[in-house]
């Protein structure tokens, strides 16, 4: 077992720069068309936005997060949804989605091989991705006044860009 | 494990040769136990788990690996392993994966493959934790083009009611082969499964059809009909057959949103369970009612769910199930469910979702079981939060002796945005199901401390103690021991 931990250290050590990999991920949109991940993203940053219909919090932030996009899709800013419910539930995304609203790109994760490659573990998760594909930003849960805390991370990554 | 060191020695070619280099994720879950079973002993178990989980991509090629560890003073339950692996290449439409495979075939009547990040499941009988996972261990190799896709794979099913200390041979009897095929024609998509399961000597043949997408912008609609081939009449619907029939329908006009489905499942056990058909039955997330959710029992059961959503202006939303559920053994058992939520800002500073919920479960012996609670986020100053959940439910527990029972649940708590909260959790119960002796209540106790310093670190801390149960989460419904001592959950972003 120690031989195979040296391996995996090893690999570790070879790998450690970053590049825009998870962004060539090929996923599938709500309307069933299937697209490269980098397809949808913003010029400046991409906010990824993990839910589901029976998560109470990630509804709770539904409306908020939508303020967010039409605030900051012009400045570069694309929020994609990424919809993790699974068969129990996969019936309910479209009408859900209709119902609420919902502007900005949403992507199914049926399978949860996003989640996986993001190293999501917790619902709802938003993560900010800059150009390279690199996290910069991670939260996690939602709970009012959230929203504002987010705007300010956002400012000043764009602020960073520039 | 040969295996496995061949498949590392060749990632390890594959990352040293690749021009330029990839991303490397990875997070780990590490989580520590001082207590045990609230009646046993000793009082003090200590428990350690670990699960790091990494994964690289560089161009079309990733890599995934998952490590767990877990340790007691009774070496019998220890375990170090690597879980899962994965390698996968994905251009243009070509998918080949080799390793443990998460896939669903149609909408999951005939196999799924799942995982639920951040979970760990306790054997109760063996007391072992470890991931929440069920998985193909083997090949996979699909193509997706504009107007068609294929996919096949092969493997081992894993059946996680046997933790990791049993061999995988004991883990992993099913080798299912299956290949899926379906077209994408004016956007609608007609589909069919081929599945044979093989155990032991014996293989048993499934053949499934399915045809669904949008019309218009406003209805969407799947429809799905698996079946047993074996000594079986193709689309054979009688009372022997071995088949499954789901369907549903989704609408949207304007604000409102309606979905309507049907399911038919009748003798439709697939091996040790690789098949997981849609519920059809509401995923509750308060406390009261997670715990009440029917478990879909496929040897016979039919029903429906209608559920309704309305969006009000101001952010105010109205959801509204009726489920229906009828099993039939000996005699026949009725589920139906009524709920409503409302859920709503009230001033710039509160939000608050208020249910109501009315059943009757008559294979849990519960009748007239009414429920309601509420849940308030209050915004006090700056990010500065609080929160406070009230539910209550009663019910006639109808076995033996017909006797009324109670559950409660009361949460308070403080929050400074989602980067720290501590809350105080009571529940209170008189389910006759869960009393010992000569006992007329029981009640739990516990206080919850979560602390995320930066993005890639949270710290949570329980201690007291914790009312077990059935529980569902993500669609999957799993059952979770009672706890009394200290827990910490460390969870790390690499």
């Amino acid at each position: 077992m120690n031989k195979k931990y040296s391996i995996l250290a090893l690999i570790a050590f070879l790998t450690t720069s970053i590049a825009s990999a998870q962004l060539q991920m090929e996923v599938e949109k709500l309307s069933g068309e299937n697209l490269v991940l980098s397809e949808l993203k913003g010029q400046q940053l991409t906010v990824l936005d993990f839910w589901a219909t029976w998560c109470q919090p990630c509804v709770k932030a539904i409306p908020e997060l939508i303020k967010i996009h039409d605030e900051y899709v012009d400045k570069g800013v694309q929020l994609i949804g990424v919809n993790t419910d699974g068969p129990r539930n996969l019936a309910k995304v479209k009408p859900f989605v209709n119902s609420m609203g919902i502007n900005y790109p949403i992507i199914m994760d049926t399978d949860q091989d996003i989640m996986r490659a993001f190293g999501v573990q917790a619902m709802p998760t938003m993560l900010v991705l800059n150009n390279d594909g690199e996290i910069v930003f991670a939260h996690e849960g939602y709970h009012p006044g959230d929203e504002d805390m987010i705007r300010d991370e956002i400012n000043k990554l764009l602020e960073e860009d520039e | 494990m040969n295996k496995l060191n061949l498949l590392i020695l060749s990632l390890l070619a594959i990352f040293i040769t690749a021009e330029g280099r990839g991303q490397l994720t990875g997070q780990n879950l590490f989580l520590y136990q001082l207590g045990n079973f609230p009646e046993e002993t000793p009082k003090d178990l200590s428990i350690l788990y670990n699960q790091t989980d990494l994964q690289y991509r560089h161009k079309n090629i990733s890599a995934s690996i998952q490590l767990e560890q877990f340790y007691t003073k009774y070496e019998e339950r220890n375990y170090q392993q690597i879980s899962l692996y994965n390698v996968s290449y994905k251009e243009k439409g070509l998918e080949l994966q080799v390793g443990n495979i998460f896939q669903t075939l149609g909408r999951g009547l005939l196999f799924r493959a799942y995982e639920i990040p951040g979970s760990v499941l306790e054997d109760q009988v063996n007391r072992v934790q470890y991931a929440f996972y069920r998985d193909l261990e083997g090949v996979m190799a699909g193509y997706t083009h504009d107007y068609f896709t294929i996919k096949a794979i092969r493997g081992y099913a894993l059946d996680n009611e046997f933790n990791p200390t049993f061999s995988s041979s004991e883990r992993r009897k099913n080798l299912v082969e299956a290949l899926e095929v379906n077209t994408h024609i004016f956007n609608q998509t007609l589909g069919a499964i081929f599945m044979r399961n093989n155990i032991d000597s014996e293989s048993t043949d499934f053949a499934s059809v399915y045809l669904g997408g949008p019309v218009g912008n406003y209805i969407t609609y799947h429809t799905e009909f698996a079946q047993q081939l074996d000594d079986n009449e193709i689309l054979n619907y009688s009372s022997t057959s071995n088949y499954a029939f789901y369907s549903s329908l989704g609408i949207t006009v304007q604000k409102l949103g309606v979905s309507l489905e049907y399911k038919d499942y009748q003798n439709f056990i697939i091996g040790g369970g690789i098949n997981d058909p849609p519920a059809l039955i509401k995923e509750h997330s308060y406390r009261v009612l997670n715990r009440s959710i029917h478990t879909p029992i496929l040897i016979d059961e039919k029903g429906f769910q209608a559920e309704i959503f309305y969006r009000f202006s101001g952010q105010r939303l109205v959801t509204f199930n009726y489920t229906f559920n009828e099993n039939k053994f000996a005699r026949r058992f009725l589920y139906n469910e009524l709920f409503i939520e409302y859920s709503t800002p009230i001033g710039e500073y509160i939000h608050a979702n208020i249910f109501f919920d009315v059943a009757e479960d008559e294979l849990m012996n519960e009748k007239e079981r009414f429920a309601t609670g509420t849940l308030i986020d209050l915004n006090l100053k700056g990010r500065w939060g609080s929160i406070v959940e009230l539910e209550a439910q009663r019910f006639l527990h109808t076995a033996g002796e017909t006797q009324e029972a109670h559950n409660y649940v009361m949460l308070g708590g403080v929050n400074y945005g989602s980067d720290f909260s501590a809350n105080i959790v009571y529940e209170y119960s008189t389910d006759p199901t869960i009393k010992e002796n000569n006992e007329t209540f029981k009640q739990w106790i516990g206080t919850n401390i979560s602390y995320k310093p930066n993005f890639k670190h949270t710290f949570s801390l329980f201690a007291g103690t914790r009312r077990g149960g059935p529980s569902c989460t993500s669609g999957i419904c799993y059952e979770v021991p009672d706890f009394k001592g200290v827990e910490l959950r460390i969870q790390s972003r690499l």
